[in-house]
């Protein structure tokens, strides 16, 4: 039964999930252990992406339907669930209206287990700096779309380094014209062209600074 | 360009017939880098056409020569938006003087106007629809009628510098434009859970588009037509999805096209290398695939060399950040392997970059020369 739901997410049938969330909600089945269930299929559904077996628009289906399942969920969720991952704020820089990547990025993320502040589009940096001040986030996503954007990127990593806060927060740069040269050139700590390797290189960093705290901790 | 005998249009002619084309060909798309070039701002590149189609002018005259030019300066505000399924916003009107165009990609039109479509026919739903997105219908035909007076006025113009306008109207697909009308989420999961409204909006809506096209081309000199193919590529959707949902209607707009002797210019954004195979359904020799930097253009050569003429796709990143000498390098290379045997146009990733720097694009027309 533990693998039904995460298999229903994998045939991408929409009814069957919001059957099987309604029946665990019935048996009484804690939520965090059916968003758990959710999120393995979900990473499933990831893992084809990455395979090239799965695409965009897959991975569109998957967020929708895990956004349904989401809804039924959260008016009982009453502090039982809570991010295991951590905060992320996610916004398209400045001068550039741009976010449909952007949107595909924060709804992995969510179903991933982020909470992702999402400022939404030409977002100037001091916003990205208050935003991350505010939430502690430990890291912060740049999106864009036009090359006249990769200014206002490097506008705000510099606003992070003004803030005294460069060393606190890892800056990932996202859209389909960013590369390494354009990490390099903005100054960021990596970069995505694609949703799912983004959400990988978030979870990535988190589990290394959860890895570190440990070492560090007495 | 006429120096070696064979004029620019003859020149790229040839190239689509895969036949020789004299020299190395360059074809550009220009617009809102010749504006930040010239020194005006974007706002008068959309609503100044005397001041757009100087920068153009001074553009070509101090980086160019090319051969080909996508589009000439806008003949209007709208240009843009008349086909764009988008709320455009526009520098100086919604946005910053100096910003480039962009557009807000929203839900405009639901699931439940597929069922208006095939009930009431393509024109009738969009005369609801433009003031979604900001048009009035009472303001299309002005609009119209003044894209193709400057049309007329700079085709006559550029051909005196020898230069060929490469496409006289553009003609977004129902796929694509359904994708963009009703956002990309919603048009995703239109697939999944309404596939034959979704289908029988996109078959009925086709012909008034094909015929409004034919008409658009009537007067024109330049037989090329625009085909703005992003959504198609592996990039969104499955090869299922492209077969079931993109591929007929692209087929049959094509092959109208290229029976009335035009020529579709496929300008494909984003992955296409999983279709190119594809692609070879599409009639020989009577078209143009232009590529961004995400599809291998060398792989398109080797599937599609002896098939159809191939365009780009120098990187807005390369053209940017880049320094001339890499630039050239590049396009040398380009020029060389995809450009043997003939049927290749070099060219921008999908247009040259608002800010790419002057001498990168000056080292294009030198590697397509020769010089420097």
């Amino acid at each position: 039964m533990a693998q039904q739901l995460a298999d229903a997410f994998v045939a991408l049938d929409r009814d069957l999930c919001l059957t099987l969330v309604r029946e665990r909600i019935d048996s009484g089945i804690p939520v965090t252990e059916i968003i758990d269930e959710s999120r393995i299929g979900m990473g499933r559904i990831g893992d084809k992406y990455a395979s090239g077996e799965f695409f965009l628009s897959e991975l569109v289906m998957a967020g929708h339907i895990f956004g349904e399942c989401t809804k039924l969920l959260e008016p009982l969720i009453d502090g039982q669930a809570q991010s295991k991952l951590g905060t992320i704020v996610v916004g398209t820089v400045a001068g550039d209206i741009h976010d449909l990547g952007k949107n595909i990025f924060c709804s992995l993320l969510r179903a991933e287990g982020f909470d992702v502040v999402d400022l939404g589009v030409d977002v100037a940096p001091e916003r990205f700096v208050e935003a991350v001040r505010e939430h502690q986030a430990p890291i912060v996503g740049l999106s864009c779309l036009l090359t006249t954007a990769f200014g206002a990127m490097r506008q705000t990593v510099t606003a992070f380094e003004e803030a005294g806060m460069r060393s606190d927060v890892t800056v990932l740069i996202g859209g389909s014209i960013v590369s390494e040269r354009v990490r390099d050139e903005v100054g960021a700590d990596g970069f995505a062209t694609d949703a799912v390797v983004g959400v990988r290189e978030c979870v990535r960093i988190v589990e290394a600074q959860s890895g570190a705290d440990r070492e560090e901790s007495p | 360009m006429s120096s070696s005998g064979i004029s620019s249009a003859e020149r790229v002619a040839a190239a689509i017939a895969l036949e020789d084309t004299g020299r190395a060909v360059l074809g550009h798309s220009i617009d809102s880098f010749a504006a930040r070039y010239a020194g005006i701002s974007q706002e008068a590149w959309w609503f100044d056409h005397a001041a757009a189609d100087a920068a153009l002018v001074k553009t070509y005259e101090e980086i160019g020569p090319w051969d080909t030019c996508l589009a000439f300066a806008p003949g209007h505000p709208f240009a843009f938006a008349l086909t764009a399924p988008m709320r455009v916003r526009l520098p100086g009107r919604d946005l910053p003087p100096d910003t480039p165009m962009q557009f807000d990609e929203s839900e405009f039109m639901t699931a439940d106007d597929y069922a208006t479509i095939v009930e009431k026919g393509f024109h009738e739903f969009l005369a609801g629809f433009l003031p979604r997105v900001g048009i009035e219908p009472a303001d299309v035909p002005g609009a119209r009628a003044e894209i193709v007076r400057h049309a007329q006025e700079d085709a006559a113009a550029w051909r005196e510098r020898d230069v060929h306008l490469l496409c006289a109207t553009k003609l977004r697909l129902p796929f694509d434009w359904f994708s963009y009308a009703r956002s990309l989420t919603g048009f995703m999961i239109d697939m999944f859970e309404q596939p034959e409204r979704l289908i029988a909006a996109m078959d009925a809506t086709l012909p008034d588009m094909l015929a409004d096209t034919l008409q658009r081309l009537g007067s024109s000199e330049s037989r090329g037509v625009f085909l703005p193919m992003a959504r198609g590529s592996a990039t969104f959707v499955s090869p299922a999805q492209f077969e079931r949902f993109c591929m007929p209607g692209l087929l049959r707009a094509v092959e109208a096209l290229v029976a009335e002797g035009y020529v579709p210019v496929l300008h494909c954004d984003a992955d296409w290398t999983p279709r190119l195979e594809r692609l070879r359904a599409l009639p020989p020799k009577a078209c143009i695939l232009q590529l961004d930097e995400q599809t291998d253009i060398l792989r398109a050569k080797e599937i599609l060399g002896d098939h159809m003429c191939l365009c780009g796709n120098v990187s807005p990143q390369l053209l940017t950040l880049g320094e001339p000498a890499e630039v050239k390098s590049h396009c040398t290379q380009l020029i060389e392997k995809v450009g043997a045997g003939g049927g290749f146009i070099l060219g921008p990733a999908c247009t040259v970059p608002t800010d790419a720097k002057p001498e990168n694009v000056r080292a294009m027309t030198e590697a397509v020369l020769g010089k420097g």
